[in-house]
This record gives structure tokens, C-alpha cells and sequence, in this order.
């Protein structure tokens, strides 16, 4: 599903891009409650403290600041000083004497940056039986977008919707847009495999899977303008880029009575809204 | 040979002595494990390279007579019997059946007679598929999905699939499977048989596929199949 935009929110947001491209990463501080080296890990012990009182808190990765290994944490706060964080901190350590302030400047562009979670509080509901889930579908990412001097990425929100009896065991990708300075913006709410998103020309074009077709993988491909606004979607193709100034260039998908796929050329002539 | 006293891995034992048994047998079989008596995380990462070769979720553990172990020895565990080996989305339409659990091909070829007396030319593309094919699948990116109902099997590795993908081989994936109605009566007479059909899937659909039971089984069927 493609979430409605508005042309304010769309100049609004490429004004904030352009001021902020170059913005300098910011020290913060990290009050953490609880660690845990798996994502299902931080999820089930992040929705204990949520359900025990202790708020939501962010689950981050500590990768964020830079650290390898990493670790997922659980922070209750974060903070832009020390003595803020310390406050906190006296605030917390009744219930949590191993608490501790980890100062961080988060990579830019980064979950921890961003505000969003590194891994969401669905996850903590995916069934310990789950077949097909692994790490990587329980931790969500940023993928920087093809596009010269702009710090524009889009977030990859993996979580865990409750739908009985669903092929994917509930997993799903939502796709957020994050320019500087603006909240992100939804774009999909379940866009699996998320690949190829290009933004050339004030396009936004990605590829999201969207059908098996015997041994194969069929997509479709989202075209939105720069802002988020969406433009149009084109199934059974993959592999998107803006080829003129008004045209998206896909490679549609065939599937013979063998299984095999055949790829070729589209063309399709966008229209700004 | 001699046996295990504890669990090595991640998150057992690691009694010295069993930790260089299990890198002694990592070692024989290609895989790098770290130092010597230790479960470092070299050794946790072999132990997962070595289970993914039979597993679709490496735990990164070996236990006293589990299954990891039996294959560490060399025990050939759930192997796919030789007549069963092989492309099978080659197989002829009698084989893939015969791949299929008794009560799945029953069903699927009273769905193939429904369809062919309603005009229609269907045919099976996959019953079975083995996990290791389905594994090199999901590497590739094309399926979504580690183990499927298409690679259930006996303990001993026969094929017993819970799923076959059925098209129109006049018109396999291609618009025309929609617009001359062959998905929409595979969905019918896969309901006459009480089978789950892919195309009913919003999420993700698989307009050929149809399956036994329902995808909340899917942890059963792989537990019965060893995996």
C-alpha cells in the first residue's frame, strides 16, 4: 500500500534536505538498562521493561557508535549531556543497579541518529517455533539512496504483523523516508526484500517482492516523487532507474512452463503529481 | 568412536576435552575452527557452517546423540535416497506425485482431472523439492522462505511433500493464466479438495501453489521431517 503525501510536506521536506545535508554528527548519551547480543533477545527483554513500567526506552545498536562488536541495548534515555544522563541514570538504578551512561556519536544517517528503533517491538511477538525468521529479518536497516549530495535514505522497518496462518510467518518490511529535519515518512507498509531504489531527477523508484512464481521471485516497482508522494507502481518488473526526466526504466519478469525467467526492457512515462 | 560427555557450542558445556573432539571433526571435514580446547567464536561459526550443510536454522551447537553430532560422526542422517535425487522439477508427472504425502497426491490428482475436464492443461512444475535445492533457492533470493511444505520427507529422507505448484503449461506465470480463468479454477477445485491455495495469500501470493494444511503447521512438518 503507497501512503499519501502533500505538495507543502514535499517542498517543505527538500527545503530541510538541502539545509541539512552536511549537518555534523551530534555527541549523545546513552542510559542502558539492558543488553543482549540477539535481536530476539533485546526484543523480549525491551518489552519486559516496557510491560514492568519502565517505558519504551530505544533499542539501538551499539554499532551505531561506531563499536565492533556490537551489541543491541536497551536505553531509557538519551541524552545530549552528561549530567542529564546522569540524572536519569540515579532515576533508573533502583531498579536496575547495572545500568551504566555510554557516551556515543551516532554515525550519521544511522537508526540511532534517525530516533527509530534498531530492532521494533513487534519482533518480541515472533513465535520461538518460527521457521523462516533469522537475525537479519528481525533487525531493521538504513539504506542510503543513490542520489548525489543529499542525505536522503530510506528506512527498512522488518517486523511482525499478526496474521493468522500467513505464508510469511507474519514478517514484513515497512519503508520509511528520512530526510534531515523531518519526521520519516511512511512509504510501504510491507515491501519484503526491499532493492534497486534509486532517486535521480526528483524520482524515488525501488523494487519490492511481491510473488513467487514457482522458483522465482517476481516484484514490483514503486516510483514515488523525492518528497514521498507516490507516483505509480509497476508490477512484475525489477530493477528500476530514471532513465529521462520523465521515464522509469524497469526489467519485466516472465516466468516459462519450466520455471525459467525471462527479463526485459519496460519503459514507463512518469507523471509529477 | 568416542562420545560426547556435554554440549559444545554455543551456549554448552565447552568441557575442554569435548571442545577438541568437535574441532577435531570440524577439521576433518574442511571447516576452521579456533584454539585448541577453546569454543571461541571461530569454533561456534564452524560448528554453524558445518549444520547448515543439514540444518535451515544452525544453532551453532553440538549435543551428546542429537543430530548434529550422529552427522559429525559421519552417521548419513535423513540423506535423500538415490532414486529421489536429482532435479526434480524435472521429474515426470508420475514422480512428482509419488513425491507428494499419499494424502496430498490423492487430492492433487483429483485436482488435475477437475481441471483438465474443465479444459484446462495443468501441470505440476514442483512436488517435492529437497532442502538443500530450497536453501541455494532462498541464497539466491528466490523464495522468501528456508524451508517450505515442498521439502517435507521421512526420517529417512523419502520425499513426502505437503505441496505441488500446478500451472496451465499452455500459459505457465504469464497474464493469459489470469485472464483465461486457470488460476481462479485451481483456486476453486483446490478448495473442493480442502487445500490451501497460494493465490488466496494478500501478503505474498503464489498463484500455482497449493498445500495440505495450513502455514501455521509448517514448525510440525519440519520437526517431523527432521529438520
Amino acid at each position: 500500500m503507497i501512503r499519501n503525501g502533500t505538495a507543502t510536506r514535499a517542498a517543505l521536506a527538500l527545503l530541510v534536505v538541502a539545509a541539512a545535508a552536511h549537518a555534523a554528527p551530534r555527541e549523545r548519551y546513552l542510559v542502558i538498562g539492558a543488553s543482549d547480543v540477539s535481536p530476539a533477545g533485546i526484543a523480549r527483554r525491551a518489552q519486559a521493561l516496557a510491560e514492568g513500567g519502565d517505558g519504551t526506552g530505544l533499542v539501538l545498536s551499539t554499532a551505531d557508535c561506531g563499536d565492533r562488536p556490537a551489541l543491541f541495548a536497551w536505553a531509557a534515555a538519551v541524552v545530549d549531556s552528561a549530567a542529564d544522563a546522569q540524572t536519569a541514570l540515579a532515576r533508573l538504578h533502583h531498579r536496575m543497579p547495572n545500568a551504566y551512561v555510554k557516551r556515543c556519536v551516532p554515525r550519521a544517517g544511522s537508526l540511532l541518529a534517525l530516533g527509530i528503533p534498531a530492532v521494533d517491538a513487534s519482533i518480541a511477538l515472533v513465535s520461538e517455533d518460527a521457521v523462516n525468521w533469522t537475525d537479519a529479518d528481525r533487525v531493521s536497516s538504513v539504506l542510503p539512496l543513490d542520489a548525489r549530495g543529499t542525505p536522503a535514505r530510506l528506512v527498512l522497518v522488518r517486523h511482525r504483523v499478526a496474521v493468522p496462518d500467513d505464508p510469511l510467518e507474519g514478517r514484513r518490511t515497512r519503508v520509511l523516508l528520512a530526510l534531515s529535519g523531518v519526521a520519516p515518512l511512511t512509504l510501504l507498509d510491507d515491501c519484503g526484500g526491499a532493492r534497486g531504489a534509486v532517486l535521480v531527477r526528483g524520482w524515488l523508484a525501488l523494487a519490492c517482492d511481491s510473488e513467487q512464481a514457482g522458483e522465482q521471485v517476481l516484484h514490483t516497482v514503486y516510483v514515488f516523487t523525492a518528497a514521498g508522494t507516490p507516483v505509480t507502481r509497476v508490477p512484475r518488473c525489477r530493477q528500476p532507474r530514471i532513465s529521462g526526466p520523465n521515464t522509469l526504466q524497469c526489467q519485466a519478469e516472465a516466468v516459462d512452463a519450466r520455471g525459467r525467467l525471462r527479463l526485459s526492457p519496460r519503459s514507463v512515462h512518469l507523471v509529477r503529481p | 568412536m568416542p562420545n560426547l560427555s556435554g554440549s559444545v557450542g554455543q551456549g554448552g558445556k565447552n568441557l575442554a576435552a569435548d571442545v577438541t573432539m568437535v574441532q577435531t571433526l570440524l577439521r576433518g571435514r574442511g571447516f576452521e575452527p579456533g584454539t585448541a580446547g577453546v569454543c571461541d567464536a571461530a569454533t561456534i561459526a564452524a560448528i554453524r557452517a558445518f549444520q547448515a550443510g543439514f540444518m535451515t536454522s544452525p544453532d551453532g551447537l553440538i549435543e551428546p546423540g542429537h543430530r548434529s553430532w550422529q552427522h559429525l560422526q559421519g552417521e548419513n542422517i535423513g540423506a535423500t535416497p538415490a532414486q529421489w535425487q536429482g532435479d526434480s522439477s524435472e521429474w515426470p508427472q508420475d514422480k512428482k506425485l509419488q513425491s507428494m504425502k499419499p494424502e496430498m497426491a490423492a487430492k492433487v490428482r483429483v485436482l488435475l482431472d477437475k481441471l483438465t475436464a474443465r479444459g484446462f492443461q495443468p501441470k505440476i512444475v514442483y512436488g517435492w523439492r529437497s532442502v538443500a535445492v530450497q536453501a541455494q533457492l532462498f541464497a539466491d533470493g528466490k523464495s522468501k522462505v528456508r524451508f517450505s511444505f515442498h521439502n517435507a520427507q521421512l526420517l529417512d529422507g523419502t520425499p513426502f511433500s505437503y505441496a505441488a505448484d500446478i500451472i496451465d503449461k499452455r500459459y505457465a506465470w504469464a497474464p493469459l493464466a489470469e485472464s483465461s480463468g486457470y488460476w481462479k479454477a485451481l483456486g476453486e477445485e483446490a478448495h473442493g479438495q480442502g487445500l490451501v491455495w497460494g493465490g488466496d495469500w494478500q501478503s505474498f501470493r503464489d498463484w500455482a501453489h497449493v498445500q495440505l494444511v495450513a502455514n501455521g503447521e509448517l514448525a510440525r512438518v519440519m520437526h517431523e521431517s527432521g529438520l
